[in-house]
């Protein structure tokens, strides 16, 4: 599931419990700026082999965002 | 006046490590593990060095290994200096030379991207890889918030470095500048090139030998605290030695032949600026490549210099034992000049086997040698013709 392969990037990259992380979490609230969120799509770019594209990431805000992102990508593989 | 040192070189992560090292005549440069379609066979690598040691997971991403060693010289040469008090480095300046820059991180990034086919490059690839990436990673480390920048000039990068820190100080823009040198040349690609290049030896690294076969790569990262008088004196500072002068020059012509011309030049530059005369400088460190063409040329550019005097003049090559450290080179000799005029002990120019009736002064060779030294050299000649002399001076 991409949610928990999410919240396994986000935990990792910041160092955080990911019982603190759920679907509502907003990035901003973990500290997570614009570069760390581009290295956490990153990360998951690389493990979904997808690529978010540029327009999106402005949009991302909260972990649902890019659960949802992540889902269209794949499904439109 | 120059009050810290700071290296990491294949001695070891320590300025202790490095003068143990050189002044004993010993040798950093080991065999590599071998690598498939690599020639080179010889450098002066770190010693099991482990980034996870001494870099936390956040910094890690930013920190190309240039960069890396770069904030680990800088470090110790802040403490060193005896620099606590955050608001000097607050106002310092910090120019750091590297003749390569990030080419580790160029090199992860093109390996996925050409070999791997995989289209995506890490996101952190440009600012870990530029140039500057080093000063800005040494400004952020230590807080050092004046003037910050990177210098490149190959093999002469840490000296242009340590010059432009200098006329900061002349200026009066700063009091303390950190300057000096970084290169980590050890990727492969890098490695190919070099091999490419043709001018690395297979066996040994033998300075003015007649048997001199080439240079060999080293790594590593050389800072230096250089700060104006008055401020070292008001806080006490420990001064090793006084950067008199310096000289620069460019050879406008062969990219990788040496000229005497540039050569001689850079050198009378520096000694007129220092304001001294020849026969006053009696340790030269000399660029001392290994190769045929530099050391002829440099042999020679001695004698137009300092005519009779060259012949009372010691002079080695610490790149016999440290390897060629690309831009890091100026500033791991200039930290061996400062210590050898501040220990009064000549480092030597090791794995000299035979004198070369061309190259015929006295290079203090494979024994280090006792003796005082109140003004000395040090040289840098990189490819492109870019040439950097640096003149030192007991303290006063």
């Amino acid at each position: 599931m991409p949610l928990n392969k999410i919240i396994d990037a986000i935990a990792t990259a910041i160092d955080c419990d990911k019982q603190h992380i759920t679907p509502a979490t907003r990035l901003d609230s973990l500290g997570i700026d614009s570069l760390k969120a581009i290295n956490i799509l990153y990360d998951l770019e690389e493990e979904f082999d997808i690529e978010v594209p540029n327009e999106e990431i402005a949009e991302l805000t909260t972990v649902h965002d890019i659960e949802v992102a992540i889902i269209k990508l794949l499904d439109a593989k | 006046m120059i009050t810290g040192l700071g290296v990491v070189s294949g001695f070891g992560l320590s300025t202790e490590a490095f003068w143990q090292g050189v002044s004993q005549g010993q040798c950093a440069i080991k065999p590599l593990d071998p690598l498939e379609g690599i020639k080179m066979t010889l450098g002066a690598r770190l010693p099991d060095y482990d980034e996870k040691q001494f870099f936390s997971k956040d910094d890690l991403p930013l920190l190309d290994r240039f960069s890396q060693l770069a904030i680990l010289a800088a470090t110790q040469a802040v403490a060193d200096a005896g620099l606590t008090d955050s608001s000097a480095l607050a106002d310092a300046a910090a120019v750091i030379g590297s003749g390569g820059g990030g080419k580790h991180t160029d090199e992860e990034g093109y390996k996925k991207l050409y070999q791997q086919n995989n289209p995506r490059v890490h996101p952190l690839a440009i600012p870990r890889g530029m140039h500057s990436a080093v000063a800005s990673s040494v400004s952020k480390h230590l807080g050092i918030k004046g003037p910050v920048f990177s210098v490149a000039s190959a093999c002469s990068s840490g000296a242009h470095a340590i010059i432009q820190g200098a006329m900061l100080i002349q200026q009066g823009l700063v009091d303390v500048a950190l300057v000096g040198g970084t290169d980590a040349p050890f990727p492969y690609g890098l490695l190919k090139a070099w091999d490419a290049l043709r001018v690395v030896s297979a066996d040994a690294c033998r300075p003015f030998s007649k048997d001199r076969s080439g240079m060999i790569l080293g790594e590593g990262a050389g800072i230096i605290v250089l700060e104006s008088a008055e401020h070292a004196s008001k806080r006490g500072a420990r001064v090793y030695a006084e950067l008199a002068g310096y000289g620069m020059s460019s050879d406008a012509g062969h990219i990788t032949r040496p000229d005497i011309e540039g050569i001689v030049k850079a050198m009378r530059s520096a000694l007129e600026n220092a304001g001294l005369q020849p026969q006053e400088i009696e340790y030269v460190n000399a660029h001392g490549t290994g190769t045929m063409a530099n050391d002829l040329t440099e042999t020679q550019a001695l004698h137009r210099v300092f005519g009779e005097h060259a012949r009372s003049l010691a002079i080695s090559s610490t790149k016999s034992m440290h390897g060629h450290a690309l831009g890091a080179s100026s500033a791991l000799e200039l930290v061996a000049t400062v210590l050898a005029m501040h220990h009064g002990k000549i480092p030597p120019t090791i794995n000299y086997t035979e004198a070369d009736e061309e190259c015929d002064l006295d290079y203090v060779p494979n024994q280090p040698r006792d003796m005082s030294i109140n003004a000395a050299m040090s040289n840098s000649f990189a490819f492109g013709g870019l040439n950097a002399v640096l003149v030192l001076k007991k303290k006063p």
